[in-house]
């Protein structure tokens, strides 16, 4: 990630692109070994509660279950995932270069989830971006 | 633990409490194991499963000795008679019963898999009803025809419709109308006394052993659980590599299947378009 991008900055990003992008209602970053909320902007504190579980959940779906047993012990982590719920959706797209950060995007559960995939990917690309 | 069919025998004990447990145990022996898995409660056998190159060829369970017997001469009418003669014989020289069966013109090669199966599935649902211990007693090969042995997840899938047989049916049926058909895809139901949901349904060619299985449906509910929200059936999908690890919950049920990465789109605008339906004829 950015070298220049601290918590704080990184929440400042977010404010600008929930400003430009409205299908996105909540961003985040997440680790995606502790689940922890590295930085977060939503819309509204419904949405936050959102993004805390997304952290949670993404230490569950970014580590999608072992199919081919040539894989061996090794983890392989999952590139992006989908969570969809009663009153969310939310899409994971891990930072290129990042093996434990992931964007999270969240929207209303009838949102429209290809334009928050593209926000959420769009924004995973800027923080994998060079300082 | 000796797979080569000598006869000193090296005895293996594992707990089992599920057909998945069997199967599970089968696929750790590998592919050159030749033997028998003697299942007991306590002293008393309940069953045994007789393997050969690591594929199921027969299974037996306490209570069903006339069972393949009723099998056979229900698909193919022939004589009952004329079948136990056959069966008994080949019982009393331990030798394979399939080859005579089709020498004596009694049965056809479908008729006689497709009972080799059912019988096999059903010895393992039966003796495996009550927590038993496994152990593993490799033997010499009776040189079982492989066109009729069995892959476990073969075995798995027959024996799990008689464990569950509700669960098994809606399974199977939101499975088939979820998934494609050159996807696979299983249905998990939770049970009290177990930390991960077994399966109860299984469709398709699984990249995967049954242990394999198993951590597909351990994934399965800890999403899931993670993403209710007070209800609903949620679905989760993680995407790697161009593949899609897709579950969602139906019911009491969890459904996960591994799809194209537009799999979850696709499994999505179903699950819309089912309960659409469901809300018009709701209205009506």
């Amino acid at each position: 990630m950015s070298a220049a991008l601290e918590d704080a900055e990184l929440a400042a990003v977010f404010d600008r692109v929930l400003a430009a992008r409205p299908e996105a209602t909540a961003l985040a970053c997440v680790d995606g070994a502790s689940g922890l909320v590295l930085a977060s902007a939503a819309r509204d504190e419904d949405a936050l509660d959102a993004v805390d579980a997304g952290g949670a959940l993404a230490t569950v779906v970014g580590v999608p279950p072992r199919l081919d047993e040539a894989e061996g012990a090794a983890v392989h982590g999952s590139e992006r995932a989908l969570v969809v719920s009663r009153r969310w959706v939310q899409v994971h797209e891990r930072v290129p270069g990042h093996a434990a950060l992931f964007v999270v995007g969240v929207a209303a559960a009838d949102g429209n989830i290809g334009l928050l995939a593209s926000c959420v990917r769009d924004v995973s690309v800027l923080l994998a971006e060079p300082g | 633990m000796s797979g080569d069919g000598g006869a000193t025998d090296v005895h293996v004990h594992v707990a089992v409490t599920s057909p998945v447990d069997v199967c599970a145990v089968i696929e750790g022996l590998g592919g050159d194991a030749v033997g028998e898995l003697v299942l007991a409660d306590g002293d008393a056998a309940v069953g045994s499963v007789f393997v050969e190159c690591g594929r199921v060829c027969w299974a037996a369970a306490r209570g069903l000795a006339r069972r393949f017997t009723e099998l056979l001469v229900s698909s193919s009418g022939a004589s009952r008679a004329a079948i136990e003669e056959v069966v008994l014989g080949c019982v009393a020289e331990r030798v394979p019963l399939g080859e005579r069966l089709l020498a004596a013109g009694l049965v056809d090669a479908g008729q006689l898999r497709c009972a080799l199966l059912e019988h096999t599935a059903e010895s393992l649902a039966i003796a495996t009803v009550e927590p038993a211990a496994a152990t593993w007693c490799p033997r010499r090969r009776r040189g079982y025809a492989s066109r009729f042995t069995f892959g476990t997840a073969e075995v798995l899938a027959r024996a799990l419709t008689h464990d569950r047989r509700t669960d098994a049916a809606l399974g199977a049926a939101v499975v088939e109308r979820s998934f494609a058909p050159e996807e696979c895809a299983a249905a998990f139901a939770r049970c009290g006394d177990r930390a991960a949901p077994l399966p109860v349904a299984i469709a398709g060619a699984w990249p995967t052993d049954t242990r394999g299985l198993l951590r597909v449906g351990r994934w399965s509910a800890s999403a899931i659980d993670l993403a209710r929200d007070g209800g609903g059936e949620p679905l989760v999908a993680a995407t790697r590599g161009g593949r899609s690890v897709v579950a969602f919950a139906e019911g009491h049920l969890l459904v996960a299947g591994v799809t194209s990465e537009l799999g979850a789109a696709r499994i999505l605008t179903r699950r819309a378009r089912v309960a659409s339906r469901r809300d018009l004829d709701g209205g009506v």
